[in-house]
């Protein structure tokens, strides 16, 4: 599979705080990848590692192949656009000014396109008004604008949704799809909110005390969440039998076991199974979300 | 580094803070010529020079380039721009003196605004220079290379200071501990080797002039070169010597003061190369 970014045991260390440690990390091309994890589980860190505002204590990445000590990760680095944390503005600048002045950063040759970045996001009306002026939504969208300036096809985003209202996190969510799904920009977004993850995110990793505990993708995701039946079964090939010509949906787990994604007469089955020479030992409902899924990984109590 | 000072020097001329502090140049010295040419007005036997009307206000560089770097700059970190310099692969070298070679630059403007406003007001007010040119050109070119050194020292403090407030604050502290600094040392450097004029009343009320005795706080030796180099190596050394027109050492003003340009950029660029941004 091709990775954009990828890392191995990345560490980095304040003084005898390890904010990350052993960090393995892969995120494929074209995947919006969710890093979830609580507050301070080093998911700012991460980034700022990657986006090269500071270097790692041990380990390593590499960014479109190239390796984060070698030089040419500048070169790497202008295929990629960040916001971290929060978005990086000239308050005293209008919006059509700070592209202006990233264009100039970027030593783009002219300033055709700012006025169709303003639109994609969104601002193609501020006119004179400046950054300071702006909402925060206004100023999280402008914030990706000055990350797209350069045309990257690999965007990252630490908690782009934090402190927006509901609007808000509507139009950043539309944007990321758009962006992914009409110009194929592969995304990190680190966030603790995992409702809105789960709408965006094609891949999800999973970080706490620094490390990573698993990277799962939406779909195996999916699989593991979904709503179903596990039954214990003396035999599962007549489980299996009976369940085809019921036409359920099942899952194979071990020769004793299997979910079922649907609801089941019961008492029908077991009749079904009795035929087959097969006994029913047990039956429980299994509800995950991404929550459940999320606090069965890294621990913590329930609050149901 | 070219697409660095593009976008510098457009964030210079787009800065608020860069025009107030022009106007207040070209005010300051408006100010100051007006209150000489008063001065002279009224005190006809005391001859205001253009000389004075123009370096007098050299001292003040410090202050105004500190402010201007600290304003500037601190946005950088404060809102988070120096970011998106990194993030796109801007090596943090190019950062340093891409931001080192705005700033200065935009002190030259403020010092040549000083020059130019004092200078072209003066010249109507008060006539032509005293000194002779290739002293005049000497003395411009000595104040432009402090202004370079000054700028390197707020470059550095602000490059290396994550908290705006903060680096404002060190910036101007800093200028005033050389303002104090240089001064003390002048004082002391400029005390007479000897005591003349003492004079001593007898009982039968007859004075009579003594000796001359030499002067205990005259300072010798290696402490006296050692604080004549300190001084002129202060930016501000230099600038209280150049408004008090105390040439006698101002040949090795130009290579002191790129001496310590010099130097103070490459201390702030190995401490800037190995920060950890936030």
């Amino acid at each position: 599979m091709d990775y954009i970014l990828e890392t191995r045991s990345l560490s980095k260390q304040y003084g005898h705080f390890k904010a990350l440690d052993g960090m393995d990390m892969h995120i494929p091309k074209g995947a919006i990848y969710g890093l979830v994890g609580k507050n301070g589980a080093g998911k700012t860190t991460l980034i700022r590692l990657i986006c090269g505002l500071q270097d790692p204590s041990s380990g390593s990445f590499t960014l479109y192949g190239t390796e984060n000590r070698d030089k040419a990760i500048v070169r790497a680095r202008r295929r990629m656009g960040a916001v971290v944390e929060t978005p990086s503005l000239y308050p005293d600048m209008t919006a059509e000014d700070n592209l202006k002045m990233q264009y100039r950063v970027l030593g783009l040759p002219s300033f055709e396109g700012i006025g169709a970045l303003l639109s994609l996001v969104g601002l193609e009306n501020t006119g004179r008004k400046k950054a300071r002026n702006f909402s925060l939504g206004m100023k999280q969208r402008l914030g990706i604008a000055v990350a797209l300036a350069g045309d990257p096809d690999f965007l990252v985003l630490d908690e782009p949704v934090n402190g927006l209202d509901p609007q808000g996190i509507i139009e950043i969510r539309e944007l990321i799809l758009k962006l992914n799904r009409e110009r194929q920009i592969s995304v990190l977004i680190s966030s603790h909110l995992l409702d809105e993850l789960s709408r965006l995110a094609t891949h999800y990793g999973f970080i706490d005390s620094g490390h990573m505990v698993r990277e799962i993708s939406a779909a195996e995701l999916d699989t593991v969440c979904r709503k179903c039946v596990r039954l214990v079964v003396s035999d599962v090939k007549p489980l299996g039998r009976v369940l085809d010509s019921m036409g359920i949906e099942y899952n194979i787990l071990s020769p004793t076991q299997a979910d079922v994604f649907a609801r089941v007469n019961l008492s029908g089955l077991v009749n079904a199974l009795a035929k087959e020479d097969c006994e029913l030992i047990a039956a429980q409902e299994r509800d995950e979300s991404l929550e459940s899924y999320y606090v069965n990984l890294v621990g913590g109590a329930r609050h149901d | 580094m070219t697409k660095l000072l593009s976008a510098g020097c457009y964030r210079l001329f787009k800065s608020r803070v860069f025009w107030i502090m022009l106007v207040i140049c070209i005010l300051l010295q408006v100010l100051v010529c007006v209150d000489n040419f008063r001065y002279e007005r009224e005190r006809p036997e005391n001859t205001v020079i253009l000389d004075d009307i123009v370096f007098s206000i050299v001292p003040a560089i410090g202050f105004i380039s500190s402010a201007l770097i600290s304003l500037l700059l601190g946005e950088e970190y404060s809102d988070g721009v120096m970011r998106n310099k990194l993030t796109v692969g801007h090596r943090r070298s190019d950062i340093y003196f891409a931001n080192l070679i705005v700033c200065t630059a935009g002190s030259f403007i403020m010092l040549a605004a000083l020059f130019l406003s004092g200078g072209l007001l003066g010249f109507a007010l008060f006539g032509g220079f005293t000194y002779d040119a290739g002293t005049v050109l000497w003395l411009v070119l000595c104040c432009f290379l402090l202004t370079a050194a000054l700028s390197s020292i707020d470059v550095l403090v602000v490059m290396c200071c994550q908290n705006k407030a903060v680096a404002a604050v060190l910036s101007l502290a800093l200028v005033l501990v050389m303002l104090f600094a240089g001064s003390y040392l002048d004082s002391v450097l400029n005390e007479p080797e000897m005591q003349y004029g003492a004079m001593v009343v007898h009982e039968d009320g007859v004075m009579e002039f003594v000796d001359p005795a030499p002067n205990p706080h005259y300072v010798s030796g290696m402490t006296r070169t050692v604080m004549a180099i300190t001084e002129d190596i202060i930016p501000m050394g230099q600038a209280i010597q150049i408004n008090n027109f105390a040439l006698e050492r101002s040949a090795r003003w130009p290579l002191l003061s790129i001496a310590l340009f010099t130097a103070v950029s490459a201390l702030g660029y190995a401490i800037f190369k190995k920060k950890d941004i936030k």
